[in-house]
Parts: structure tokens; C-alpha cells; sequence
């Protein structure tokens, strides 16, 4: 069985996922999306569609 | 609970996980360094290749008028740029193009299929690619068609009035990417691992802190352009004032070409893959001309996969002077953040070491709670050397760069490595494999999966199945394909032509099997392990080719089929079936170099084979202007040459004399040694001998020892010479009675302060052990022994000739001299029922002529380090013979391998050589400016300093009172030494030694090292002065 993750961010909108129930790192929040593993990667892929960090992207 | 409660790395594991602090240049770029070298010195050589040499000025402006190129097809910032440039000046050039148009390189290899290239292309959809005058061809057929910006470096420097720079708003950021390379990726296509300038800035001033300024080395680009570690051998000379060797290349694995360049342009550092290093390690071990060339080099860094000691120590044993880096660090982390530098102590692994500056590793378990030493977990890399990630691939991106939950740990992810590792109780890592299916061949990351795909695609092939056999350095990829229909089976010939269409060459396999059908484990899937199995076995039935053997032709086919045999490890080999279709590597060819040149009794050229793939033609081939008669008197001295197996019993190997002659038996000779040793188990053994070659300064030997142990050469059996049977189990004692066709026993008790029962155990009862075994087996053995069982003679007596043995009234009087007299008798009776033996009467042995440790247990040494130590000598008419160690282990080693023919019975083993103490004392006292004093005043400033060292109170209790009146030591005192050459017969000994060094003029002279060893010993006495 798959373990559940959350998808989080930082502040330059880089994504990563964490295990769920668990203490999120400092600098990193929730991005309101909680599954499997998959799932979760699926639903980056998605949305981060620019890898560069926030601050060199201008 | 607050959702950020964050997680504390314990003081404990902290430490371990957290490299060096220290600041660097984080606010600046690659380029900027590269400037700034350029500014300070621009007429420094920055490039050599072939005949030329290009200045920092030179590169500068080949770097500016590519980027003024690239700007002008409409190159913007933050791009990623494709460098298709084969090795060369070029190279550099192009990548300092591209950083200067604020973009990013990743360099894609000419060689390539044209597909996979046009593919790369698309995905990066770049204005345009960065090409050189060799490869404007290849760029021409990408599709989709780009232009082609061509870096060109013959025309650069000479122009400067048309020439103009790129804008200088251009210049990159410090957190912009300065490159892409592609790896292999598991789902069958290539990731583009995406990395920082600042973290190539840190990798590369860490490497300044570490190794000294760039500037100090000459580097030689070692690594293709397409691998990441070819970025610190390119950038990290230029950012530093150093020069970068860009070799020639043409695709053939030319190791002696290496050797030569390395020679020619004076390179003191470079990178080899563990793999590769063993094939250079190899040759250089047969060439003492490319060991020549190659002696410059300083330093060798390793890396892109495990690293075995045994080449290591080799290699640290052929080329004294160079120190070896191991550096592990993936592709996705700016080249590599763990390094360690190899010591002697990495006797059975060679660790991956500790994190670098301004980087973490950190070692975790599923939970990422940190696992203390001693425990293997995945490893992470954190700090500044985490890279960006993959190209247009977030899921894969986010799955390997997960949230840093350490606050200690800087930076704010961690790059996931899929390798499993643990820190020892030393705060070392080392490595312990993959977590995953990711393999390495020849150092280069192989995703299986993408060989089976490609391979799977071909319309004949039903499913396939790579994987790799055997260990680095001889590990092959192969690949196991079934056929769709099995009327229609396709040839393994051509589908290895078809996987070399599309894949790298690294990637394609050497072995393609075709199969009826694949096993299956319990899972259904392929079952790895059966199929290596089967193909080690040979029992894979290959049906997409008959395997008929044609049997060699003529005695130089049969040389180079017995050449294959062994590098391949096959009981046969067609003369008509390529190398390759045996799983013949480049690395394997290297080898076959290496031994068809051996039985030729002549250097063979690599080229010479490679361009030959059959037995047949590379016979063909080496008869050509040779007269067929070479390879059939090449044949007859094999033949001649050969020698039966040697196994001898070495006792004593742990004491000084024993050290030598075990060094020079396992440095010297093949023959196998069965080392009896006082220890716990076979590796407290084999640390004790360990750390007895190192304490006597024999290197060569203590590094080849992990080997040899590995091998079996050398056997580490616990035991006790003076118990009954050796302390070993009857079976055991039996066994090595029957296995070894010679006994060596230089064990022994020696104390001069002891009787006789003292010495009585080792010395006679462990003599009576040996004639037993040797009585058993037919064994042969070499016993040493002392001239000093004979008592002194007085002036005007005949000198004692070597037959002859004391009568038991003669005997002198301490216990270790009676001991060995006793010893010496019984081999003599023993040898009159059949048990063959040669004893070596040994005199004064001194340190060896090249090292000069001594040993701690002699007398004479011992007074000399007093003299050091008390800071005074005296005057004293003493006097002793002089013989070396190093002559004496290489006599005894010879004698008991065979290489020298000796007659059974005692021998002399002292060489003609003496020494008055005087002169040593004065040259002490010359060297290290001692006070001259009376033999009293030393006497007394001994007892003063000798309480806590045993060597120096053993010493004092021997010296007799001085004599009244007298400055000088009395005669009791001299009658300690005696100079042996006057007293005794060396005739037998200087016959068989003959071939043995010749001794230098005199005693002096020959010790001259050893004073010098000497003389570096603090005085423990104020001097008066």
C-alpha cells in the first residue's frame, strides 16, 4: 500500500512532497493536496510547470 | 502539536553529517572567476592540445566571439544552450560562450546516435547549438534543423580589432544554471540533471582549500565532455591560474597514449574511473617506461563507482609520489560533494569519506530519522552543492529533492540519492550500493530498463531483459531478448548493430543472448539471478547463431586463443567469433594487450587488436612482418619458464628480520605464504603484520598485502610455535605439512637478559614442531640462527668455517645463544634421517640500506640511540660487523623460493663489511652536534634518562662500571660488539650470494640512512655547552 503524502511548496514555488501527519519543514507549507505518492507527483508535474525558482524567473 | 516543530540533529550525529564551514565566493559566478583569472594574469597558458597552447587572453576572447555568435542567432538569458563539441580547445571555449550569454550549456557527445541527438535537440528547443569546425556536420542533420554557432578556436585571439564582447548585463547570476547533463533515465528516456553556479563555485574553491591553488598543477581532462567530472578537470584549472591538457581523442581506449600524454605535458593531476584505473594500473605495472612518464603526477582523483583497495594500493605502490582522492557525489549535486583522501589505513575498503565544504551527507532511515554510526540508511546530500533538478520533469524532480527538515543542515532540500550508506566509527561514509535497479558499467550510470526498451523495440524481438555480470572492473552489460516469433529469430549480431543505433556506446551491450524464453521468479518477472547463472554457465542456447568452435591454425593463433582464454575466462574460443560477441569490453581488450604482449615477449599496440576483432585477424595481423617463428619461441620460453607452484610456511613474520624476508616474498616472488602469526583470528593477524610493514617503513609490501590476502596468496593462520603442533588442530597441522614445499623460520624469542627456559619454547621446542611437519611433508627448512652460538675467539684463532658446529662445552654462556645451539643441533640430527635444511647464522643486522628503521631489540642500535638520546657519545674502541636487513631478506627469500640454488647446512650470512662505533659516534656528533664526553658521564646521563623507556634500562643493565682513570670505555665494555668478519669463514654464503647486492666500501657508508634516521632524535639531556 502506498504511504500518503502532501504536496508542499516554498517560497520559490518549488514543490516537493512529505509524508503525511508529519511536521512540515521550516520554509515549506501545505499546497492543499493530500494522496498517494503518484498521485501527488502527477499533481506536480501539473502545476509546476516553470523548475526555476521564483526569484531568478522575473 | 505545531505544525512546525522542527526536527534536531543530536550533537551526536551533527557533527557526522555536517561538513567544514567555510566562506566562498557565494556572491560570485564560474565566469566571474575565470575573469578575474584572465585580469590577473592574461598571458598565462591556460590550454595545451596537441602543439598548441592557448593564454587566458586567447580563451577569453574564443569564449566572446562565440557568445557574440550566439547572441546574434537570438541566444537570450537563462536558455539552455546545446554544446555539441567533441573534446579539444573547443570545449572550453564553448562553455565560457555560453555562460557569457547568460545562459546555461549541456553538452551532447557527436558521437551519438543521430536520433537520440535530435531528440536531446527537441526537448531543449534552444535558437541554436554550439558546434566546432569537426563536428558542423553533425549538427547539420538535427532535425529540427538549428543554426549552428561555431566556437573556432584557430581564428579567435588574432583579430582584435573586429573583436567585441558580449554585453557585460549578460553575466549569469550566481543562482542561474551553468549547465545540463543527460543521464540515463529508467523509463527509457534521458534526464537532463540541471545544475547552479554557485554550487559548481563552492565544489570548485573547496577544491583550491583542499588540493592547493589550481595554478600549482597541470590537469588533464581525463573524462569524456559528456560526463559531469570532466567539468572540475575543464573548470576548476581555469578559475584557478592553473593549465587544463585537453587530450586527442578518437574513440579508442588508449591507456598508453594517456601514459604519454600525462609524460609530455608534465600533468600532475587527472580523474580515473576506478575501472579504467585498473587497466592503466595494469599496464603501468609491465611498462616501466609509461611508469616513468607518469611519475609527475601528484594527484589522482577517482569516483563514478566503488572503488576497490587493491587497485588503489597499486597503484599508490607503482607511483609513490601520488596521493589518491576518492569523490563520490552524483551528477544531480554539482559534480560531487564527498571526498576522501586514501591512507594507508584503507587496507580492506577505500571509504567515501566526508562531506565538503559547505555541503552535508546525512544518513536516514524511511522515517528520515537520522541513523546513528555503524547503521546503513539512505543517503542524503544537503548544503550548497544541490542542484536544481530535472529538466521539464517536476514529478522526478520533487520525488529526489525532498524538504530539508534539519534546520542545522543550510539550504532548503535534500537531494534523495537512492544509494544506501552508513558512517563508521571513524566519521567516514562508506558505501553500500544502490537501493534501486541503477547499475554502473565502466563507471557510467545504465539504467537497465532503457537497454531492454530500446532492444524490445526491434520487430524480431519479443521481450528483453538486460542486466550486468560479474564485478567492476570486469563487469559486462548483457541483454537477454527472446524472439516475437520462433520461426523468424533474430541474430545477436544485429541486434547489437541496432542498439548501437540507439543508444550510447556505453549503453550498448556487450553480449546479446537470444533465448527460447526467459525464467521467471516467483513474481512472474524476469528472474535476474537465473539468467546470469545460465549465461556463466555457457548453457544459454543461442539460436540466433550456431556456435561452432574453429579451433586455432598455427602457433600464433594459439598464442592469442590462449590469450583470450585467460582474459575472457573461457575454456574456448572460436578464431572466427569477434571479441566483442564474448562480452569483450574495452577494458577487457586492454587486458588482452597486455597478455598477448606478455607471451609475445614484445609490447603489442592496442590499435594493433582493436581494429582486428577475431583471433584469425589478430594473428594475422601480429605475424605480419614478424616471422612466424616468433610466436613458436615465444610458446617455447613460456614453456620453459615454468616453475611449480610455490607454498611456503613463514613463521616470524611479525619480528624485524621476518618482516624483510615476508616483504621480499611478497613483493618479489609468487610464491603463496602461510604466515603463522601470535593472534586472536586471521584478521587480528593480518592487522599485526599490517601494521609491522608499515612500522619498518616496508610500503611496497604493505600495500599489496590487501590484495594478496584477498586472493588467498597470503593465509593468516593463529598459532603458537612454542605449543605443540605449531597450537594448531592435528588436520590443520597435517594440511600445511602437506601443502607447503618449504618452511621459513625466522620466529624466535630474544632476550639477552633471559636463560635458557626462557628462550626454551620458541626456539627449540618450536624447532622440533617444524621437523616434524618438514618430516611429514618433505618440506625444506630455513631456519635463522646466530653466529653468537659460537663463543668468542681470541686474536690469531682460524677463522670458523660454516660446517662446522660448536661442541656443547663451547657453547656461550646466555640463554638465547644456548637456546639456538640446541636448535641448530637438532635440525643438524634431523637432517641426518632425511629432513633437508638450510640455517642462516646471522651477525650484527642493521637497518635496511634504503629505509633505516631499526630494530628496536639490537644491542648496537640501541647504544647509538642511547647516544642520541643522552645527547653525548664517548670514546670506545668497540667495534661490529655490518650487515644490512634488506640483504639478508632478499638472500633468504631466494634461497627458499629456489631462485637461489643452496646446499643444505649452515651459512654465514655477514658481508664483509665493519663499523667502529667511533666513527658512527662522530658522525653523530657532527650531524646533530653532541656533547663528547667520558664513558662514565654517559653512563650516568643514561641512568638519568633511561627509567621509562625499556629499550635504553635494558642497555644500562648490560654496560659494565667504567674503569678508574679512564676517559674511555673500559675493555669490557667493547667485548659487548665484535666485528664477526675477523672471526668467522663466509665462503658458502659469498659463492651463493654472488647474485645477491653487491656490499657498499664500507660500514659507514652503508648505515648512512640510517644515521640520518638518527639523527632527527631529540635529545632528552640538556647539552653542555
Amino acid at each position: 500500500m502506498e504511504e500518503n503524502v502532501v504536496v508542499v511548496i516554498n517560497h520559490e514555488e518549488q514543490y516537493s512532497i512529505w509524508p503525511a501527519g508529519r511536521e512540515i519543514p521550516a520554509g515549506w507549507r501545505e499546497a492543499g493536496v493530500e494522496g498517494g505518492r503518484s498521485e501527488c507527483l502527477d499533481h506536480i508535474a501539473r502545476v509546476w510547470t516553470d523548475l526555476r525558482p521564483i526569484s531568478v524567473r522575473r | 502539536m505545531p505544525r512546525h516543530k522542527q526536527k534536531h540533529l543530536s550533537e551526536h550525529v551533527l557533527p557526522l553529517f555536517l561538513g567544514p564551514q567555510h566562506a566562498f565566493p557565494r556572491h560570485r559566478t564560474v565566469l566571474d572567476l575565470f575573469h578575474r583569472q584572465k585580469e590577473r594574469g592574461p598571458d598565462r597558458p591556460a590550454i595545451r592540445h596537441r602543439d598548441t597552447t592557448m593564454s587566458y587572453a586567447d580563451l577569453d576572447a574564443a569564449a566572446d566571439m562565440t557568445a557574440v555568435r550566439l547572441i546574434g542567432n537570438g541566444v537570450l538569458p537563462r536558455q539552455l544552450i546545446p554544446v555539441l563539441v567533441a573534446d579539444g580547445p573547443e570545449f572550453p571555449a564553448a562553455l565560457f560562450g555560453v555562460m557569457k550569454t547568460g545562459s546555461a550549456f549541456v553538452p551532447l557527445d557527436p558521437a551519438w546516435p543521430i536520433d537520440r541527438l535530435s531528440a536531446i535537440v527537441a526537448e531543449l528547443s534552444p535558437p541554436a547549438v554550439v558546434a566546432s569546425p569537426a563536428t558542423v556536420e553533425t549538427a547539420a542533420q538535427l532535425d529540427p534543423a538549428l543554426p549552428a554557432v561555431i566556437a573556432d578556436c584557430a581564428e579567435a585571439p588574432y583579430a582584435p580589432a573586429g573583436r567585441t564582447s558580449p554585453p557585460a548585463d549578460r553575466n549569469p547570476k550566481p543562482e542561474d544554471l551553468i549547465y545540463g547533463f543527460y543521464t540515463s533515465g529508467s523509463t527509457g528516456t534521458p534526464k537532463c540533471a540541471l545544475n547552479r553556479h554557485r554550487g559548481l563555485v563552492n565544489r570548485l574553491t573547496a577544491m583550491s582549500r583542499r588540493f592547493g591553488d589550481g595554478a600549482d598543477h597541470i590537469t588533464l581532462q581525463n573524462s569524456r565532455s559528456t560526463f559531469d567530472s570532466s567539468m572540475w578537470q575543464v573548470l576548476w584549472p581555469l578559475v584557478s591560474g592553473g593549465q587544463v591538457v585537453l587530450p586527442h581523442r578518437d574513440g579508442i581506449l588508449d591507456l598508453e597514449r594517456t601514459a604519454t600524454t600525462i609524460g609530455r605535458y608534465g600533468v600532475t593531476m587527472t580523474d580515473f574511473v576506478p575501472s579504467v584505473l585498473e587497466a592503466f594500473v595494469s599496464l603501468l605495472e609491465v611498462r616501466e617506461d609509461l611508469r616513468e612518464a607518469t611519475s609527475g603526477l601528484r594527484r589522482m582523483l577517482i569516483g563514478g563507482e566503488a572503488a576497490g583497495p587493491g587497485v588503489v594500493h597499486r597503484l599508490r605502490a607503482l607511483l609513490p609520489e601520488v596521493e589518491v582522492t576518492n569523490t563520490f557525489g552524483p551528477t544531480e549535486c554539482s559534480i560531487g560533494s564527498v571526498f576522501h583522501d586514501v591512507t594507508d589505513a584503507d587496507v580492506d575498503r577505500i571509504p567515501i569519506g566526508r562531506p565538503i565544504d559547505n555541503t552535508a551527507a546525512l544518513v536516514l532511515g524511511d522515517d528520515l530519522e537520522p541513523l546513528p554510526v555503524n547503521t546503513p540508511g539512505e543517503l542524503y546530500l544537503g548544503g550548497e552543492c544541490v542542484g536544481a533538478g530535472y529538466l521539464g520533469d517536476p514529478g522526478r524532480t520533487a520525488r529526489v529533492l525532498v524538504a530539508n527538515p534539519f534546520p542545522q543542515i543550510p539550504g532548503e532540500r535534500l537531494y534523495r540519492t537512492g544509494d544506501l550508506a552508513r558512517f563508521g566509527e571513524d566519521g567516514l561514509l562508506y558505501y553500500h550500493g544502490r537501493l534501486d535497479e541503477q547499475v554502473k558499467v565502466g563507471g557510467v550510470r545504465v539504467e537497465l530498463g532503457d537497454v531492454a526498451s530500446a532492444l524490445a523495440d526491434h520487430p524480431l524481438v519479443g521481450s528483453a531483459v538486460a542486466l550486468v555480470l560479474g564485478e567492476p572492473p570486469a563487469s559486462t552489460l548483457v541483454c537477454c531478448v527472446t524472439p516475437r516469433s520462433p520461426d523468424d529469430p533474430p541474430s545477436a549480431e544485429r541486434l547489437r548493430g541496432y542498439a548501437a543505433q540507439k543508444l550510447p556506446a556505453e549503453q550498448v551491450p556487450h553480449q546479446v543472448v537470444v533465448l527460447d524464453a526467459l525464467p521467471l521468479n516467483h513474481n512472474g518477472k524476469a528472474d535476474r539471478k537465473a539468467l546470469a547463472a545460465l549465461i556463466a554457465a555457457g548453457t544459454a542456447r543461442r539460436t540466433g547463431r550456431e556456435e561452432r568452435v574453429e579451433p586455432p591454425a598455427g602457433p600464433m593463433e594459439e598464442l592469442v586463443c590462449s590469450a583470450w582464454r585467460e582474459v575472457l575466462g573461457r575454456d574456448r574460443v572460436s578464431v572466427v567469433v569477434p571479441f566483442a560477441d564474448y562480452g569483450g569490453t574495452s577494458l577487457l581488450a586492454y587486458r588482452l594487450t597486455a597478455a598477448i604482449g606478455e607471451r609475445l615477449g614484445r609490447p603489442v599496440r592496442p590499435r594493433d587488436l582493436l581494429v582486428a576483432p577475431t583471433v584469425r585477424e589478430q594473428a594475422a595481423r601480429l605475424s605480419g612482418g614478424v616471422g612466424d617463428d616468433s610466436a613458436e619461441l615465444a610458446c617455447i620460453r613460456r614453456d620453459l619458464a615454468w616453475r611449480p607452484p610455490r607454498s611456503l610456511l613463514l613463521t616470524g613474520a611479525t619480528g624485524f628480520v621476518g618482516a624483510h624476508v615476508f616483504a621480499e616474498l611478497l613483493t618479489r616472488s609468487d610464491a603463496a605464504l602461510i604466515c603463522l602469526v601470535r593472534c586472536r583470528d586471521p584478521e587480528d593477524g593480518a592487522r599485526r603484520l599490517t601494521e609491522v610493514l608499515g612500522r619498518y617503513g616496508l610500503t611496497s609490501a604493505r600495500q599489496a598485502l590487501p590484495t594478496a590476502l584477498g586472493t588467498g596468496r597470503v593465509e593468516v593462520v593463529p598459532g603458537d610455535l612454542g605449543s605443540e603442533l605449531l597450537g594448531l588442530p592435528q588436520w590443520r597441522f597435517d594440511a600445511i605439512a602437506s601443502a607447503v614445499s618449504g618452511v621459513v623460520n625466522a620466529a624466535g624469542a630474544v632476550n639477552f637478559l633471559s636463560g635458557y627456559l626462557d628462550h626454551r619454547p620458541a626456539n627449540v621446542l618450536g624447532v622440533q614442531e617444524l621437523i616434524k611437519l618438514a618430516s611429514g611433508g618433505g618440506a625444506r627448512l630455513h631456519t635463522l640462527s646466530t653466529l653468537s652460538i659460537f663463543p668468542p675467539t681470541g686474536p690469531g684463532a682460524p677463522r670458523i668455517t660454516e660446517d662446522r658446529i660448536p661442541e656443547m662445552d663451547q657453547v656461550a654462556a646466555d640463554g638465547y645463544n644456548r637456546s639456538k645451539y640446541v636448535a641448530e643441533s637438532l635440525l643438524a640430527d634431523a637432517h641426518r634421517l632425511g629432513v633437508r635444511s638450510v640455517v642462516y647464522r646471522l651477525g650484527e643486522v642493521w637497518p635496511h640500506r634504503a629505509i633505516g628503521v631499526a630494530n628496536p631489540d639490537s644491542p648496537a642500535h640501541n647504544l647509538l640511540y642511547a647516544c642520541a638520546r643522552t645527547g653525548c657519545v664517548f670514546p670506545t674502541e668497540a667495534e661490529t660487523d655490518v650487515t644490512p636487513v634488506d640483504v639478508v631478506g632478499e638472500f633468504v627469500a631466494r634461497a627458499a623460493t629456489g631462485d637461489i640454488e643452496v646446499p643444505d647446512g649452515a651459512m654465514h650470512v655477514l658481508w664483509p663489511a665493519r663499523l667502529r662505533f667511533a666513527e658512527a659516534f662522530a658522525v653523530l656528533a657532527g650531524r646533530c652536534g653532541l656533547d663528547r664526553v667520558g664513558y662514565a658521564r654517559f653512563r650516568e646521563r643514561l641512568e638519568l634518562v633511561a627509567g621509562p623507556e625499556e629499550r635504553l634500562a635494558g642497555l644500562s643493565l648490560l654496560l659494565p662500571p667504567p674503569a678508574a682513570g679512564r676517559d674511555a670505555a673500559p675493555a669490557e665494555f667493547d667485548r659487548l660488539f665484535t666485528d664477526s668478519t675477523r672471526h668467522f669463514d663466509t665462503r658458502r654464503f659469498s659463492r651463493h650470494a654472488a647474485s645477491a647486492a653487491r656490499p657498499a666500501a664500507d660500514g659507514l657508508r652503508t648505515l648512512d640512512r640510517y644515521l640520518d634516521e638518527l639523527t632527527g632524535i631529540p635529545a632528552l639531556v640538556p647539552q653542555e655547552r
